[in-house]
């Protein structure tokens, strides 16, 4: 697991000190794709695997109601740094 | 939107290839699928630290902003957890890994694959497409019942770029660089909370 934080430490490392070379501008589309890559193949293990496309629904419920606890969650921390740090000094 | 519709797009052609086995099973390895994380681990890092605006917005930031994307990290955090403690497939770690994504469906379903399985990484991307929709359908109410900074925690690493018209239409256009500020630090966080909640 540290091994990804340290690879990606060092691209931040890297990334600085390569900014005068606009090649690199380009990362951003690599990434993109390397992305469709990999969700194509989490597609494919999805398809192939029975047990999991069968539960698809009930993945998809449970998707949901995690989904309904992070937007009520961060909407109620949301509600309440606004009435302490932002409307204060508003009205 | 249609960044969502072409990731969706991929993902059940995937799911095509899979059920009808156009590709030999063993086409990717596992193995082969941890070096291609470890390069686009490697890829993100480089695009952060080659962004010299990057560094620079989050330098010019006033510390009240940083409020804002500490309550949506909490929040989510607080309110993963509580639902986690509820569904009986799921630890309340694995349901923290999955709002960790913060609506970043891409990497963070990625990643939960990878350590967790296609199942979580398949809740994972369809919890996070569903928060970014929800950001974008939902923005009247949210600005009703919880205030404007509602829309921008709600609409987590998608405040930057997807969300960021209907956020400055509905919070205002003097929310635009909390909005944008959010969106970076958020964002800056996937990585680094969904491999930690992933890992215990």
């Amino acid at each position: 697991m540290l091994t990804v934080f340290f690879i990606m430490l060092l691209g931040v490392g890297i990334g600085v000190f390569v900014r005068k070379l606009p090649v690199f501008k380009r990362t951003n589309r690599i990434i993109t794709l390397v992305i469709y890559v990999l969700l194509f193949l989490l597609g494919k293990e999805v398809g192939a695997d029975e047990r999991v496309l069968s539960s698809l629904s009930t993945l998809g419920v449970q998707a949901l109601i995690i989904t309904l606890g992070a937007v009520l969650g961060s909407a109620l921390c949301a509600k309440f740094v606004y009435q302490y740090f932002f409307n204060r000094d508003e009205r | 939107m249609k960044g969502s519709l072409i990731i969706i797009g991929f993902f059940i052609v995937g799911v095509l290839v899979g059920v009808w086995k156009l590709i030999p099973e063993d086409f990717f390895s596992d193995h082969i699928s941890s070096y291609v994380l470890y390069v686009l681990m490697f890829l993100v890092g480089l695009s952060i630290g080659y962004d010299k605006e990057l560094m620079q917005a989050l330098r010019r930031t006033n510390l009240r902003i940083l409020w804002v994307p500490f309550a949506t990290i909490i929040g989510t955090l607080g309110g993963t957890a509580l639902v986690g403690v509820f569904l009986e497939d799921w630890t309340v770690f694995e349901s923290m890994a999955v709002g960790a994504g913060f609506g970043y469906y891409s990497l963070s379903s990625i990643f939960i694959t990878e350590y967790k399985g296609a199942s979580l990484g398949t809740i994972a991307l369809m919890s996070n497409i569903i928060r970014e929709i929800i950001a974008l359908l939902a923005t009247p109410l949210l600005l009703k019942w919880f205030g404007r900074l509602a829309p921008i925690s709600v609409a987590g690493a998608t405040s930057m770029d997807t969300a960021l018209p209907i956020i400055t239409q509905f919070s205002g256009r003097d929310y635009v660089l909390i909005a944008i500020t959010h969106g970076i630090v958020v964002d800056l966080s996937v990585p680094f909370l969904v491999t930690f909640f992933c890992s215990i």
